[in-house]
């Protein structure tokens, strides 16, 4: 620590002997837009080539000092850089044209700074409010979608405010149980994107594995009103985030909002209404009734009809009929947002204020999400050094949550026979009417008399003062804090099939989060001379985070009065979860250096210290170098190249890990006190290596930006790869040990990619315009090296595949069971005369797609804009665990070849007396009926890897938008003059995909996993169409 | 220039602040919701219901090798002699059972509650003894020392380290100071004779168990032990579940049952040794240990390895071992009484083809049946004309080991150490399952399979260990 409180003292030192000797005329003035002529606040204005500068204030106003001869030069995002050179004159005005080139665009990269993207060295990408407005998607990640060069963003089906998952760049992070999502930073503020999966399982009779498997939970970024944002940075590798230091190892999501312009009051309102339909669904068999080997299985009998392998369906016959429950089941959702926006600004100050109201009601029957959010924000200038903002966004939301995962909806459905209608499943009398007593629930009494009740209260908000401590130097602190209460709750009473092994239970869980956020900087700038400026910034960061008081009330055995209330359980228990508390102190700096317009370094390094590692090893520091070169400024003037320029970096990010691991615990033993009485507590089978270490991620990242013909084409192409090295996985170890998991610094796994993003303005008249932007990314990942005493590490099992990693291994692959072959690879047919799978786990498929692809196209004609985005994802194997259970039950269309005599390609296998074995072609003439399709054994048809793990590939029509900006003509001066847009919006309107079950695109696992690549018992995706006004006044 | 002087002073004291005061302000990473130590009392209840899972989990395995039970759920079952793994019972004794125990001996050393020490080295002696006879080489000398590749004990060790935990054990409960358990032991509720009387008949069983290798050395080793034994049906050791903690065989095999959810019913072997079919009379536990299905009213078991075919099942309230408040029953004074005729048989030199045996063997032989008979409520009536049928009451000089082995094959249902007789005895003349795992070319199953989690994460000890599922014990061995 001392070493690196010395370098700061250096950094400091060095920071503070710059801009000693400025002189020069004081210059002021007001920077306006030139659309609508209000002030633009934080324009960045600067003395070419003597690197002195300063931003204009929340109006547009700005004072900088400068000498005659002096060029200032105004940048701000989405604007051209406007030039004055300085005459004398002490007032100068400047009006800010906004740029289509987005050659002078300016992003805003790590801790809000905002850049000129030319000076950056590293890939980076902004998607606009427009973009995200257009998508129709009410959760913020999932409007990325197809936008983002290198981005596998996957939905968790098609649940009202279901979770969006997002990876950039890869899996870097070997644990199950981490979730390798990106920090989420809105105006400074880290907010939480976490999603708790909770635990709400009863003590017995469920076979799931897991709750994240039961509910499709909200991730908390969808708690983020669309509306209030302006701009999404994506900060996608080490190079751009280091300054975030460890949390943000997984990329960054940079989210700047929108705030007040000076002049007169705005009032804009915003609202639309939206119908979602179901997507694709399976093929279902329409000739057979339910039954058993062709034999009709009555009601009420002593069996259970939960079968369709019965008799054909006579035509001729008029009371049978077959019904598609896996569409029928499914309702039409609505959904209904109202936002209106009030700002005003002025001399001293702005206020930015909205509300929200977004509720969409779900396809699945009685399941909808409901968010209203409230947001104020603004800033005040105390003096003409001191200015402070504030902003408070209160968000309130939740719903009625669908039960998913096993023994819910999605497994009832799936063995509901074709012969009924699922939602036909009330009696007169208001009873339950169950043709499938004693074997699951009707999935529409499920839902309607069983969701999950789930209610959000949130507070977001921040405190910024920024200080002009003299012309070249500045200060800024920052504090933030976002706070949640979550509360959940699920009655499952002894009516259920779910509840029986439990005589009924219920589930109340209250989950807290709190995080606060203390960030203070310094930053100073200087012109050396005319071709070289440099800027230094120093900073600290502390950070705490908690889940403080979070825990579950669990009743079990219900017992009169018969109530919704925890007293009304004979059994009672509450367990507290781990409040997950840590701190991270971090000091770092940043200096950049820039020759003329041509060439921009950038060095960053940061020192965190971290509470969760052992004291010994919890301060590590990273550096970060990075170049940008525009190599077109020292060619020749050229029509074809107009721009070009290369960028390279090298940067490292360190990370600590989950907190507690190092302790030794004692918890409470489950279903404790036994019988209500006698108290128990259990060893913790978690523990640590007590010299844990920091992991590290070394990224190495070349590319480079070239635009052709006046800026008329772009193609922007990234290569990297990163090195996860001394990882910290959760490593499920022998329990011989006496524990289950051990977290140990291990191995590595290397992610290479390539990204590329092109765009073309392909006509540009006056009236109409064509513009085309294309995306591609192809990431590999592969573990390199494992531990000697770990072989594999599993994350999921199941008995027709399971997700693990080997030494060698691609991350992402699954694993299952291949038919047992011939030494020639023919299959081996066994004395029934079926096929018969090994028992031993084969790798085939990977979860993880080979490349993504979006393109957009974008066409205006005066006030009409039309936008369609194509989204391709090439690969990605997904296993729906929905579907062997419907193939068992003779649900599924591919099971309609029945009866019919086969003979299975293959080989019967004879043992020889002298120990070797013969292989003869199968000959053995077999029936397509149950023996097939539900055979009592795993080791069959419907247990074989090549059946049950299916290409997820799809190409879709992710959005269409169609918008129309009313002409001034018709609204004239009206209260709506300051413009009026209608616009629809359709979302999924075309899928193309091999995947025989639901659209793929829906997690089983949810969000905030590692557990990809299963998808079937979550709601399915859906169709959307959304039409919306927006009106400004 | 002062001015940035005095700035420049204000950031040194600054950063030096957060810097010293870093330590004490980083130090949160302590779980508040967790405790860092517990009681001798708060872990025993723990220890004592996951060893009641540990003979749950053994028992739903090795009484299908036993044929007591079968797989209701088609063929390749464990009744067809398929590998099991018996995962969980693995994760059970290594992660729930051996770490709570090794505290309570580690915390009552040196706190002076021998009473707890007591306890818990019988109970740890009872787990090696549940782990070697599933699995033979298990690892114990390095076992929960967080050591990820602890090396295997040979099974010929793991016996000797049984008796000297239960000797061990007996000393230290005779020492009769400190602490003494109540409610926490839910077991025995601190009656502190009735762990002193296990202990020894656990000495008895585990003698027993070898004498394959040395017949007098075991009989004679278990008669000196059984003096001290169990003596009565309160003896025994079992756990008691209630409303809250679900009996195991009513949870995941009756209830799980009634939602169609089938695991396993009973065997023809068993059912079959009760319906008269073997034996030639009816056994009065008939009705009360084994349940009709619906509609059914002749006694069927499902023929080992045939997956189907039972009238029967274990139903929730009609059958004796699988209602809600069933007890798991790990040892009995019935079981005792087995081991003392089979000891005495074998001490007077009887083998399994010879008949004959003292009047004390032939006595211990009814007083098994008796026992077991007033455990599950059978009538006095019924036990007695049972007791008389010329097919029971052989009379001393024409006891067999088959005898006296039957009857503990039905008083001992659905504990796993059945499975330790059939092996011994290379399973009389049970019959062969149908469609019988083919890889064991004829003989008999042997072990349970090590969990693939040991073949993955501690594989070179696991490997070095490993045999195939036909090839017999040590313990076996002559």
């Amino acid at each position: 620590m001392r070493i690196k409180l010395q370098y700061l003292c250096f950094l400091l030192a060095l920071m503070l002997s710059f801009g000693l000797h400025a002189q020069s005329v004081k210059i002021s003035g007001k920077v306006t837009s030139s659309e609508d002529g209000s002030g633009l606040p934080g324009v960045s204005i600067s003395i070419k080539g003597k690197k002195v500068g300063t931003n204009s204030d929340a109006n547009g106003n700005y004072s900088i000092s400068a000498s005659k001869g002096d060029v200032l030069s105004f940048s701000f995002i989405g604007t051209k850089t406007h030039t004055e050179t300085v005459n004398g004159k002490t007032t100068i005005n400047v009006v800010l044209e906004s740029d289509n080139s987005e050659l002078n665009e300016v992003v805003v990269t790590a801790l809000g700074q905002t850049q000129a993207k030319r000076a950056i060295g590293y890939s980076i990408q902004s998607v606009k409010a427009e973009e995200i407005k257009n998508s129709g998607n009410q959760n913020v990640v999932g409007a990325l979608q197809g936008k983002i060069a290198g981005a596998v963003i996957t939905g968790s089906g098609g649940a009202p405010g279901a979770g969006v998952n997002i990876i950039l760049r890869g899996v870097t992070s070997l644990s199950g149980s981490s979730d390798n999502q990106p920090l989420f930073v809105i105006d400074g503020i880290i907010i939480s994107n976490g999603t708790s999966g909770g635990n709400p399982l009863p003590s017995a009779g469920s076979n799931s594995p897991g709750a994240s498997e039961q509910f499709a939970n909200t991730n908390r970024a969808a708690d983020i009103n669309p509306d209030d944002i302006e701009n999404i940075s994506v900060l996608k590798g080490p190079s751009a985030t280091a300054l975030y230091g460890l949390r943000a190892s997984n990329g960054a999501i940079i989210i700047t909002t929108k705030r007040a312009k000076s002049g007169k009051m705005r009032v804009s309102f915003n609202t639309s209404v939206g119908v979602d339909v179901l997507g694709k669904s399976p093929s279902i068999q329409t000739k057979f009734l339910q039954g058993r080997f062709g034999e009709f299985i009555p009601l009420n009998g002593s069996r259970t009809p939960f079968q369709s392998l019965g008799p054909v369906l006579d035509p001729q016959n008029t009371t049978d009929r077959i019904y598609d429950n896996f569409r029928g089941f499914f309702r039409t959702g609505y959904s209904n947002n109202n936002n209106l926006t009030i700002t005003k600004g002025s001399e001293k100050g702005n206020v930015y204020f909205s509300v929200g109201r977004n509720y969409q009601s779900g396809i699945v029957p009685n399941t909808d999400f409901g968010r209203t959010s409230v947001k104020i924000a603004g800033s005040y200038n105390v003096s003409k050094k001191l200015t402070v903002s504030a902003s408070l966004n209160y968000v309130n939301s939740g719903g009625n949550r669908p039960p998913s995962g096993d023994k819910s909806i999605f497994s009832a459905l799936a063995y509901w026979p074709n012969t009924y209608d699922v939602n036909d499943y009330l009696n007169s009398d208001g009873s339950p009417k169950n043709i499938l007593p004693g074997f699951t629930d009707n999935p529409r009494y499920l839902v309607e008399k069983s969701p999950r009740v789930d209610k959000v209260d949130r507070l977001i908000g921040d405190v910024t003062l920024d200080y002009a401590i003299n012309k070249w130097l500045s200060a800024k602190y920052q504090v933030t804090f976002d706070t949640f209460n979550e509360t959940r709750s699920r009655q499952v009473d002894s009516t259920f099939d779910v509840g029986i092994p439990v005589k009924g239970f219920l589930v109340k869980e209250y989950l807290n989060y709190q995080e606060w956020n203390s960030n203070f900087y310094l930053t100073a700038k200087k012109d050396f001379n005319s071709n070289w400026s440099g800027s230094v910034m120093l900073g600290n960061s502390i950070v705490n985070s908690e889940r403080p008081n979070s825990y579950y009330d669990r009743g079990e055995g219900w017992k009169a009065p018969f109530s919704s209330d925890i007293s009304s359980y004979r059994n009672q228990q509450t367990r507290f979860y781990s409040p997950a508390h840590y701190r991270i102190v971090s000091f770092f700096a940043d200096a950049k250096l820039s020759y003329k317009d041509i060439l921009y370094l950038n060095v960053t390094g940061r020192n965190d210290i971290v509470s969760t590692l052992p004291v010994a090893n919890n301060s590590f520091f990273y550096p970060s170098f990075s170049a940008g070169y525009v190599f077109s400024e020292q060619l020749p003037k050229s029509k074809i190249l107009s721009y070009g320029k290369l960028r390279a970096s090298w940067a490292q990010v360190g990370k600590g890990t989950d907190p507690y691991v190092t302790g030794s615990y004692f918890n409470i033993t489950d279903n404790f006190p036994f019988g209500n009485t006698v108290p128990g507590f259990i060893r913790r089978t978690i523990t640590a290596d007590p010299n844990l270490k920091p992991e590290r991620t070394t990224s190495i990242e070349i590319g480079t930006e070239l635009r052709f013909a006046n800026n008329r084409f772009m193609l922007d192409a990234t290569y990297f790869t990163m090195d996860s090295r001394d990882q910290i996985v959760n490593a499920p170890v022998s329990n011989a040990s006496g524990y289950t998991n051990y977290y140990t610094n291990i191995g590595l796994i290397r992610n290479q990619g390539i990204e590329l993003l092109a765009t073309a303005k392909i006509i540009q008249a006056k009236n109409f315009s064509w513009d085309a932007s294309l995306n591609w990314a192809q990431t590999r990942g592969k573990v390199i090296e494992m531990p000697a005493e770990l072989k594999e590490i599993a994350y999921y099992d199941n008995v027709v595949g399971s997700l693990r990693v080997r030494e060698g291994s691609n991350v992402g692959d699954l694993w299952g069971y291949d038919y047992l072959r011939a030494p020639d690879g023919r299959p081996l047919i066994n004395a029934t005369g079926f096929p018969q799978t090994s028992t031993t786990l084969t790798q085939y498929g990977n979860a993880l797609p080979k490349w993504i692809g979006g393109l957009t196209n974008t066409f205006n004609y005066k006030g009409l804009s039309i936008s369609a985005l194509l989204e391709w994802r090439q690969g990605g194997d997904v296993i729906d665990l929905g579907e062997r259970n419907a193939l068992r039950s003779g649900l599924l269309e591919f099971s309609e070849r029945r009866y019919e005599q086969v003979v299975f390609n293959g080989v019967v296998a004879t043992k020889n007396t002298d120990g070797t074995t013969s292989y003869a072609p199968n000959t053995r003439a077999v029936y397509l009926d149950d023996l097939l399709y539900n055979p009592s054994s795993s080791t069959r048809f419907n247990g074989w890897s090549k059946l049950n793990i299916q290409d997820g590939s799809w190409f879709r029509l992710r959005t269409v938008n169609v918008s129309y900006q009313l002409p001034k003509s018709l609204i004239g001066n009206s209260v709506f003059k300051s413009g009026v847009r209608v616009s629809f919006t359709g979302t999924n309107l075309f899928l193309n995909t091999p995947f025989r079950g639901y659209d793929p695109e829906a997690l089983s696992f949810g969000s905030g996993t590692n557990l990809i690549g299963f998808v079937g018992r979550n709601n399915p995706s859906t169709k959307s169409f959304l039409f919306s006004v927006s009106a400004n006044f | 220039m002062k001015k940035i002087v005095n700035i420049k002073a204000i950031m040194l004291v600054l950063l030096s602040t957060f810097t010293w005061g870093c330590k004490d302000f980083l130090d949160v990473n302590v779980d508040p919701t967790l405790k860092s130590d517990a009681t001798v009392q708060e872990l025993l209840p723990t220890a004592q219901l996951f060893t009641s899972e540990t003979s749950y989990q053994q028992a739903f395995v090795a009484c299908q090798y036993a044929q007591q039970i079968g797989s209701a759920t088609g063929i390749n079952g464990a009744d067809a002699y398929f590998e099991a793994e018996n995962a969980s019972g693995w994760a059970n004794m290594y992660l729930n059972v051996i770490p709570q125990l090794n505290t309570i001996i580690k915390k009552g050393s040196s706190e002076n509650i021998p009473s707890y020490v007591g306890i818990a080295k019988i109970m740890l002696a009872y787990s090696l003894g549940i782990a070697t006879t599933n699995w033979e080489n298990i690892p114990y000398s390095q076992a929960d020392q967080k050591n990820f590749s602890a090396a295997y004990d040979t099974q010929q060790s793991i016996y000797t380290s049984i008796q000297k935990l239960l000797d061990e054990g007996i000393v230290e409960i005779a020492k009769n100071t400190g602490a003494k358990p109540g409610i926490d032991d839910m077991i025995y509720a601190g009656d502190m004779t009735k762990w002193t009387k296990l202990a020894y008949s656990l000495k008895a069983r585990y003698a027993l168990h070898l004498s394959n290798q040395n017949p007098t050395t075991a009989a004679q080793t278990a008669l000196a032990a059984l003096q001290n034994a169990m003596k009565s049906n309160d003896d025994d050791f079992q756990l008691k579940y209630n409303s809250k903690n679900l009996s195991p065989w009513y949870s995941r095999v009756a209830l799980a049952n009634t939602t169609s959810n089938l695991s396993v019913t009973y065997s023809s072997t068993f059912v079959d040794m009760m319906n008269g079919k073997t034996q030639g009379v009816v056994d009065p536990r008939l009705p009360l240990v084994v349940a009709f299905k619906r509609g059914q009213t002749v006694y069927a078991g499902s023929a080992p390895g045939a997956g189907a075919g039972s009238t029967v099942d274990f139903s929730t309230t009609l059958s004796w071992h699988s209602t809600i408040n069933s007890p798991i029953v790990m040892m009995s004074f019935a079981e005792v009484k087995a081991i003392e005729a089979e000891a005495r048989f074998l001490a007077a030199g009887g083998t399994v083809s010879t008949k004959g045996a003292t009047p004390e063997a032939y006595a211990a032989y009814l007083d098994l049946i008796r026992a077991n008979m007033s455990k599950v409520g059978v009538s006095e009536a019924n036990r007695n004309t049972f007791l008389s049928a010329p097919q029971i009451n052989v009379g001393a000089s024409n006891l067999t080991l088959q005898h006296i082995f039957q009857e503990k094959f039905k008083a001992n249902f659905l504990i796993g150490d059945i499975w330790t007789d059939l092996r011994k005895y290379n399973y009389f003349d049970f019959p062969m399952p149908l469609n019988v795992n083919p890889d064991l070319a004829g003989k008999r199953i042997a072990r349970m399979r090590y969990p693939s989690s040991e073949l993955t994460r501690n594989a070179k000890n696991a490997e070095a260990n490993i045999k195939a599922p036909g090839v017999n014990m040590w313990l076996f061995t002559k």
